[in-house]
């Protein structure tokens, strides 16, 4: 009886416990999947950083690259950026989860070569995230520049040259 | 006495508890430290001290003196805001590398910065060392100390000694009036 008791008790520390990884697990993979964003854009592996998001995903790349509706969209935009000298940096990547959606925000840095010129950006970018099939996606995607121009003019003036980054 | 399987099982949790929470609270740490940086890069001063003990020290180093208390940093910030000194705040933070001991922790990581000062742009890399508490289930900052490795204008760097420029030259913090 006393047994059975403790065995009741330990299930109901189980279940907490779960929900407590599951919720790890989670903030966990979506770092994961922003990191994997990066790295991908960074080693030149574009179609496989659109495979990041969902099918009907929004983004606002907040530049030159404009909105794009649907991974279809997504993945031809980013496509143009193909053998370009692009280097993201994101930070200080903040999570809420809710269940099977969240939202998210992070801060980038740039180092890009623009019309044969060393180009520096920053930026904040705010997400949603959705679990499809169990795996966490990028649903939507807005970016906001603090500046882009080249690394000789600086930041100073906040400059926002065309330019195009993912 | 010999262990039961019962027993044996509320030990596992026991122990698996203690690792959930310790996961979870260098989650929550974390947070701390972003959310800092997260409201400042976003404008939003205000909420910059939020996570901040009432009791936080902050010591920014250059001519700002020490800082006690939450409600000090934040008429402190405001000042320092409002003399229009530093009109762009953008601050990347990396590898924040945290001990955590029960319910203390301390913590390094490294800051980049782009602000503009002086109407130029100016790069800054430095050092946070901090504390953090948790105080009734929430974690706080206590006490923060930066310490620069530069503070340059871009168009200078940082190869020369005197590598960190003090934005008060012109500006007593205490009294927010020009300095003679």
């Amino acid at each position: 009886m006393e047994d059975e008791k403790r065995v009741r008790a330990l299930e109901t520390e189980i279940e907490a416990l779960e929900k407590e990884v599951r919720h790890l697990v989670d903030m966990d993979d979506i770092h994961n999947l922003r990191l994997a964003y990066y790295s991908l854009v960074n080693e030149d592996r574009l179609d496989e950083a659109a495979a990041l998001f969902t099918d009907d995903a929004v983004v606002d790349f907040g530049n030159k690259l404009g909105r794009a509706q649907g991974k279809a969209e997504i993945r031809k935009k980013l496509a143009t950026l193909k053998s370009q000298f692009i280097k993201i940096f994101p930070h200080n990547h903040v999570v809420e989860i809710d269940g099977d959606r969240a939202d998210g925000h992070l801060f980038i840095e740039g180092r890009l070569i623009v019309d044969a010129t060393s180009f520096v950006t920053a930026g904040k970018v705010t997400d949603t995230y959705v679990r499809e099939n169990g795996r966490w996606l990028i649903k939507s995607m807005v970016g906001e520049i603090f500046y882009a121009g080249t690394l000789a003019e600086g930041w100073a003036e906040l400059p926002n040259r065309p330019h195009a980054s993912p | 006495m010999e262990q039961t399987r019962v027993d044996k099982l509320e030990a596992r949790v026991r122990e698996l508890k203690k690792t959930v929470q310790r996961l979870r609270d260098l989650e929550e740490i974390r947070g701390v430290r972003f959310h800092y940086h997260s409201t400042l890069n976003s404008g939003k001063f205000a909420n910059c001290f939020d996570r901040c003990a009432e009791d936080v020290i902050c010591q920014w180093g250059i001519e700002i003196p020490a800082q006690y208390g939450r409600k000090t940093v934040q008429e402190t910030s405001a000042r320092v805001m409002a003399s229009g000194i530093a009109p762009s705040i953008r601050q990347f933070i990396h590898a924040h590398l945290i001990d955590l001991k029960g319910d203390t922790a301390s913590a390094t990581s490294y800051m980049e910065a782009c602000p503009i000062q002086f109407g130029k742009s100016v790069t800054v890399a430095s050092r946070w060392d901090d504390k953090y508490a948790k105080i009734d289930g929430q974690w706080w900052l206590k006490h923060q100390v930066l310490d620069f490795a530069y503070q340059v204008r871009l168009d200078e760097g940082w190869a020369q000694e005197d590598r960190v420029i003090n934005p008060f030259e012109t500006l007593d913090i205490k009294s927010n009036k020009p300095k003679n």
